[in-house]
């Protein structure tokens, strides 16, 4: 067992959760990095499986199988990150759009009550 | 008849003044919206001057999004008709009519002012030329109707076309043969006139380089694969 890496995982775990409560950080999105905290307290804690698993999956050396998950985790985080840019891109536009149409309503109907 | 010409505007305060006056003169019954699409020169105070409608947008959007923006308007203020014309002079409001006038007579939901029907006087680089053959072919070879410029920004839209354009997403970034491809298969009717256009005065064009053309017709394809793929699903569904 490695005492120091599940006392990261820890940290990080209370961390991750006070940014929640503290509205920092979406809870949804925090669910991803909480799981993934856990299989960093998990391999910590049972560092023998770790090996076994990668036997299991032909992996013949077994810190490949952290990377790989590691990658695969990031890459997840990195898709999804760039579809809710998509999202906020789309609806900044639209609110741009709004925002330009309505000011010019406004221009037009302050001109009109100067006239008056 | 209601109708509304939108203008996208970035930077062409030198332009865009005889554009107007040349609507104004060409054009008394309809109306005129400049988009100002975050210029940094004086194109809005310029259009201001004039007694024009000026929409200015916060921050620079591009040319699809602004056009869209006047399509908003459009759609906001119940108008009929939708003309988008190019700032930079290109487009000859004389020739606007033309497509005004086609549009009330035979009721397609879209016309486009060609510049490749007959023999025009517009010059047109070799690398253009064959960027628009190709587009117009793939269009041929999907929907099997000849447009043969659908790159032309010089276009008319009826109401049932605003009311689609002025949804969010609607509009794509790239407004070129992607987006006549998807109105094609769904069922909208486009018709194609052959209008005269001039060359800018002032300023470049938006297509410009090398990689920027390259760039361009990647996304326009890329656009045309999904609106095939999305057509074919829901077809299916």
């Amino acid at each position: 067992m490695n005492i120091l890496f599940v006392i990261i995982g820890i940290i990080l775990i209370v961390y991750i959760i006070k940014s929640v409560m503290n509205k920092n950080f979406d809870m949804y999105e925090s669910i991803f990095w909480i799981l993934a905290t856990f299989a960093i307290i998990l391999l910590a804690m049972f560092p023998k499986s770790l090996d076994e698993i990668s036997l299991k999956l032909g992996i013949s050396y077994s810190p490949s199988l952290v990377f790989l998950l590691g990658v695969v985790f990031l890459l997840f985080i990195n898709f999804k990150q760039s579809r809710l840019l998509n999202d906020e891109k789309q609806k900044t536009t639209e609110l741009a759009q709004e925002l330009a149409i309505l000011t010019q309503k406004i221009e037009e109907m302050d001109e009109k009550n100067d006239k008056k | 008849m209601k109708a509304l010409i939108v203008m996208p505007a970035h930077n062409e305060e030198q332009n865009i003044e005889e554009v107007i006056d040349e609507i104004k003169r060409d054009l008394p019954d309809v109306d005129l919206l400049v988009i100002n699409d975050a210029s940094t020169d004086k194109t809005e105070e310029v259009v201001k001057k004039r007694n024009v409608n000026c929409i200015s947008l916060p921050f620079n959007l591009g040319y699809s999004l602004a056009v869209q923006t006047g399509i908003k308007y459009a759609n906001k203020h119940d108008y009929d008709y939708v003309l988008q014309m190019d700032a930079d002079g290109q487009h000859i409001p004389s020739e606007a009519r033309k497509l005004l006038e086609y549009m009330e007579k035979n009721h397609p939901d879209i016309v486009i002012g060609s510049r490749f029907l007959e023999e025009t006087k517009y010059k047109h680089g070799t690398m253009r030329k064959l960027g628009t053959n190709i587009l117009s072919s793939l269009i041929k070879m999907i929907c099997h109707k000849i447009i043969k410029d659908p790159t032309s920004g010089f276009q008319c839209i009826n109401k049932k076309t605003i009311s689609y354009f002025a949804g969010m997403g609607n509009y794509p970034e790239f407004p070129d043969a992607n987006l006549i491809i998807e109105l094609l298969l769904n069922g909208y009717e486009i018709c194609e006139i052959s209008t005269n256009m001039r060359e800018r005065k002032y300023g470049t064009s938006m297509h410009k380089g090398i990689i920027g053309p390259i760039k361009y017709m990647i996304k326009v394809f890329y656009n045309i694969i999904i609106i095939i793929l999305r057509n074919l699903f829901r077809k299916k569904k």
